[in-house]
């Protein structure tokens, strides 16, 4: 198991995964503190929340690439064959494959988090929780990636289907708020209403997570939003953990 | 003649006027460049104002991020490619929602009152500074107590530039009921401030002089900003008795109007 955490963190330097998303951050951060200056007023303020945006957009897209196509070559390589002709079962095998890739987006993290600390008027308690919401949210969309490169054959289109669920997860407030507002009857609008229900179902609400505001004016640890939101990653990272064990022992090699 | 014959003289076809080809395309091109040469992106001095559904969509959870970059958009407008446009070409009512749904989306930055009281109020137009304090005072007296600041600068908006005395009154009474102990003393006196512009020294006595008595009365340690705050109280109520008597009015017949405001 140790092995293969190794070979992840290697996996990762071998594909300039850090040195890209430092070098991604880096111009974000410049832009996000030209923009933040340019600003009429509350100078720092525009530049936290643009880095923070940014920021996790940049990683969302540099750890789902790594992830996806990561996987894809290990496939076409033959590599998770050699592991798995080893001792180790399959579901252990699956499981420190994605702690691996845990690890390796809280080391991709770090750099944002330490921008983001160095602006001034940034709230440390708030931070801290941005921070660990974030961490949480790439656990969730981390499992769906390494779900989706061992459902699909193509790596780019897991890394589509990635993106389609970050985006789709990240706009649940929206779908959820359409439900509740719409109130005609009409046959076309109810079985809209009906799909979006659907998914709202089986979809996260990546929504509520990491929200640029707590750098500002701070978040209180009694929030329920963030209660929500632990309970949100215990619920569907096993469940994508689940997925991703009951799909891998049905594979044939 | 067979499918294959055809593909082979198509192939031929091609390898032969691929220069011709290649010069049909371009002219193409060309006369398609002629006929959309006209067709310009529409530059709006104010970008269209978008639904609360549309920015709940379009925010993808990060209120916030979608605020400041909406935030950015509205400072930067009247940019037309290196051409500044005039303020007074700005539809103010277009303005006047735009600030309305940015301080919806966020009610705790401040940026939104700022750009309005400090840039777009520099309008030669007071019909459209009158958008500007519509907007401050609907901002303001959501939270009297924090944003008391914001009605100030309504109440001076009408009062020295607009020269409404009476809309500078009305938001004056409601900048008097800030809660807010840091808030100036000048806070309390603006109706008087007011109603002395306005000429009606007995009311502008009676407020001065009711404050002053209740200011004389408060268990503060005396400092030199309360000091201050006396003296000027003192000053202002002897001014307005001075001015009652220039118009042969006893100041001990002055009762307040409680009917106004």
């Amino acid at each position: 198991m140790f092995s293969i955490l190794k070979y992840i963190l290697m996996t990762a330097i071998r594909d300039w995964l850090y040195i890209g998303i430092v070098i991604s951050l880096l111009v974000a951060f410049g832009i996000s503190i030209l923009i933040g200056n340019s600003a009429f007023a509350e100078n720092n303020q525009f530049s936290i929340v643009y880095i923070a945006g940014s920021g996790r957009v940049l990683f969302a897209i540099g750890i789902i690439i790594f992830i996806c196509f990561n996987i894809r070559k290990s496939f076409d390589h033959r590599e998770i064959e050699f592991f798995l002709s080893k001792a180790i079962s399959r579901n252990k095998y699956i499981l420190s494959y994605i702690l691996g890739f845990f690890i390796v987006s809280i080391f991709a993290l770090l750099p944002l988090i330490i921008l983001i600390s160095i602006i001034s008027e940034v709230s440390y308690s708030g931070l801290f929780l941005w921070s660990i919401s974030i961490i949480l949210e790439s656990l969730i969309f981390i499992s769906f990636a390494i779900l989706a490169s061992f459902i699909f054959k193509s790596a780019v289109f897991a890394v589509l289907a990635s993106f389609g669920f970050y985006v789709i997860s990240r706009m649940m407030g929206f779908f959820v708020m359409t439900i509740s507002i719409s109130d005609k009857i009409v046959d076309l609008e109810s079985f809209g209403k009906f799909i979006t229900k659907l998914i709202s179902i089986v979809i996260p609400r990546l929504d509520l997570f990491a929200k640029s505001e707590w750098l500002i004016y701070g978040a209180n640890i009694s929030n329920s939003d963030i209660l929500t939101i632990i309970i949100q990653s215990i619920i569907y990272v096993p469940l994508m953990i689940f997925m991703c064990f009951h799909d891998f022992s049905r594979k044939q090699f | 003649m067979t499918l294959a014959e055809n593909n082979f003289n198509m192939a031929r076809f091609i390898d032969r006027f691929s220069s011709y080809l290649f010069f049909l395309f371009l002219l193409l091109q060309i006369i398609f460049w002629y006929n959309t040469e006209h067709l310009k992106p529409k530059l709006d001095i104010l970008p269209k104002l978008q639904s609360k559904k549309s920015i709940e969509g379009l925010s993808f959870g990060d209120k916030e991020f979608y605020f400041r970059n909406l935030s950015i958009k509205l400072q930067n407008s009247g940019d037309r490619f290196g051409h500044y446009t005039s303020l007074r070409e700005y539809d103010y009512k277009l303005l006047y929602n735009w600030l309305k749904t940015l301080s919806e989306l966020n009610y705790r930055s401040k940026f939104t009152p700022a750009i309005a009281t400090y840039f777009y109020s520099a309008v030669p137009d007071n019909n459209r500074i009158l958008w500007i304090i519509k907007f401050l005072e609907e901002y303001a007296e959501k939270d009297i107590d924090k944003n008391w600041w914001w009605m100030f600068q309504a109440v001076t908006l009408s009062n020295m530039i607009v020269k409404d005395q009476d809309t500078a009154l009305r938001l004056a009474y409601k900048l008097s009921k800030t809660k807010n102990s840091d808030a100036p003393y000048f806070t309390k006196q603006m109706p008087a401030i007011i109603y002395s512009r306005m000429g009606d020294h007995c009311q502008s006595f009676l407020i001065m002089k009711d404050l002053r008595d209740k200011y004389n009365n408060l268990e503060n340690k005396p400092d030199s900003t309360i000091i201050d705050d006396l003296q000027f109280m003192n000053i202002f109520v002897e001014e307005q008795i001075k001015n009652l008597g220039k118009e042969g009015f006893d100041y001990n017949k002055c009762k307040i109007d409680g009917a106004r405001y």
